[in-house]
């Protein structure tokens, strides 16, 4: 199969089920609900040092949102309701009541329910309000600009982690070119996030080291660097690779991302210096999803 | 609307204890049954079918009571769920110790609704009496949760010691409005009497108008942009959609902290 010209592998991404959740933050703009969000999002790229993923899902209109506010939509995936839980503590806490004008609503209606403002209207020190509106329970938090308002809690959902596809390409400038167009239209899918700087990793990984303490380290096998010196799985015009990593709500979202990246990826095609695309897994044995390339492509 | 329909064809002249007639208490009853209940007048029992004509099925989502007077009383009387309609204007304590479900009301209501109310929505389109939401015979504190909506005018004392829950009121509220509050929301989309939160020791006064001014009690703590009064709004609108014009003009407002006498933990939002 090609696209453009761009060999697409026979290949599939294996992913993992996890435990997910959506914010909804609000502030008195765009731009300092978006820095409340990055803050949040911040140093969450990966479940295996960060405690959880995140990043924002979209901007939203004033329309879009409980108090009429511009707002961000955020996504946090980690491998159980518990770190959920405290990834949620640490990061509204630190990131979102410290942010002017913030507040921070649940997006997800279904599901279990997470502490939010349950936990952090304690911050109040006595002087907190609890707002009960029909089911929904808000705790407004006095602080130097006002009020802090915050659900109480957040409900946790069932999700995907660790789809993924790779771009093989000449030179690291069309790598990037390309993972770039993918990113700017898988950005338009809703309940997916692409949770690595800018959306895309230069890191991909293998499970395990020749260091005992490593839990993963280089996937060596992918590194242009080490063609002539290990058993490579890049094609002799393979220059640079990229792998764009995507976390959803439900496997569905993550094919149409998965789709309508890899066609992004594949608009210069071949004569721009993309060579294949192909995806990470290890062998089907780890994760219950798997993401064929092939059939999403149809 | 499917369900009973009892109509009101010999209006009684004497007060009518109407609290044994919910959806849920007629539901699976035979109309010859129904028409056989017995309501209490004062010390005597009256025959449900010497006053009422009976039409439609039971069933426990819905009862309409047509002709409705000033003499029935305690209608939807611990109201579970359904909806009771009630066409026509009703006595007093309606509504009393509601744990969920609609009661509404198309007239003017007595005193005392939602008296120890724990949960559903009492709208009413008309104006209703005194001590709306306040306690139930017998309890310390008032309503604990639910939603009561009048449409026009509110008597004296709304809210008094309501725990939880929200009151909105379309038109006037009389004095001691919220007195010794405990928590809990009331807007007042008109103007209010003499005693506004007087006593209270937690929870919101919204005033959708501006000049009024808090008792002594009160401290003007400033005027403030507050992310929670659009949630507030949006919340009324989605029980009341006509009355968003009316409360989205509200942009900054003035904040009074209070009643110092009992705490000054609560609180009286007005137009700035």
């Amino acid at each position: 199969m090609k696209i453009n010209g761009v060999f697409i592998e026979d290949t599939f991404a294996e992913a993992f089920p996890m435990k997910a959740t959506r914010l909804i933050i609000t502030a008195h703009n765009a731009v300092w609900a978006n820095h409340a969000a990055n803050a949040l999002t911040g140093f969450a790229t990966s479940v295996i040092a960060c405690g959880c993923e995140a990043a924002i899902e979209r901007q939203l209109k004033r329309s879009e949102t409980p108090d009429g506010r511009p707002g961000v939509a955020v996504l946090l995936f980690a491998m159980s309701n518990k770190e959920l839980t405290k990834q949620l503590q640490n990061r509204v806490g630190q990131c979102v009541l410290t942010s002017p004008t913030s507040a921070c609503y649940a997006g997800i209606e279904t599901g279990d329910p997470l502490p939010l403002g349950k936990t952090l209207r304690y911050f109040g020190d006595g002087y907190q309000i609890s707002k009960k509106l029909g089911a929904k329970r808000y705790w407004r938090v006095p602080v130097m600009d006002g009020e802090f308002v915050c659900e109480e809690t957040t409900r946790v959902t069932k999700a995907v982690g660790g789809g993924n596809f790779l771009i093989l390409a000449e030179t690291q400038a069309q790598a990037l070119d390309a993972s770039e167009r993918a990113i700017t239209a898988m950005r338009k899918v809703r309940e997916v996030i692409m949770p690595f700087p800018g959306g895309v990793v230069r890191s991909g990984s293998k499970v395990g080291s020749k260091y005992k303490t490593l839990p993963a380290s280089t996937n060596h096998r992918y590194c242009p660097t080490l063609k002539g010196v290990v058993d490579s799985a890049l094609p002799e015009s393979v220059g640079a690779v990229l792998e764009i990593v995507i976390d959803g709500l439900t496997s569905e979202a993550i094919d149409e991302a998965t789709r309508v990246g890899i066609r992004a990826a594949c608009t210069r095609g071949r004569k721009g210096g993309i060579v294949a695309i192909s995806a990470g897994n290890y062998g089907g044995n780890l994760g219950p999803f798997h993401f064929k390339l092939r059939q999403i492509l149809k | 609307m499917s369900g009973l329909t009892l109509t009101l064809v010999d209006a009684p002249d004497f007060a009518l204890d109407m609290s044994a007639l919910t959806p849920a208490a007629l539901a699976g009853k035979r109309v010859a049954q129904i028409r056989a209940l017995k309501l209490q007048q004062g010390r005597k029992r009256v025959v449900l079918g010497d006053l009422f004509e009976v039409s439609g099925e039971a069933a426990e989502d819905a009862l309409t009571i047509e002709n409705a007077t000033r003499n029935l009383h305690r209608l939807g009387y611990g109201l579970c769920g359904g909806l009771l309609q009630v066409n026509g204007d009703c006595g007093d304590e309606a509504g009393l110790r509601m744990r969920g479900g609609v009661l509404r009301i198309s007239g003017n209501a007595g005193d005392g609704v939602g008296l120890g109310m724990r949960g559903g929505l009492i709208e009413i389109s008309g104006s209703a009496g005194d001590f709306a939401g306040g306690p139930a015979p017998g309890d310390v504190t008032g309503m604990k949760n639910g939603s009561i909506i009048i449409g026009r005018h509110l008597g004296r004392r709304a809210g008094e010691r309501m725990r939880r829950g929200l009151i909105v009121v379309g038109g006037n509220v009389g004095e001691g409005c919220g007195s010794q509050m405990v928590a809990g929301s009331i807007v007042v989309l008109g103007h209010c009497g003499p005693g506004l939160g007087a006593g209270m020791r937690r929870g919101s006064i919204v005033l959708a108008k501006a000049g009024a001014t808090p008792g002594a009690g009160f401290t003007l703590a400033g005027e403030f942009e507050l992310a929670f009064l659009p949630l507030l709004i949006n919340h009324v609108a989605s029980l009341k959609p006509g009355w968003r014009g009316r409360l989205s003009a509200m942009g900054n407002v003035q904040r009074w902290v209070g009643d110092a006498a009992n705490g000054g933990m609560g609180e009286i939002l007005i137009p700035a």
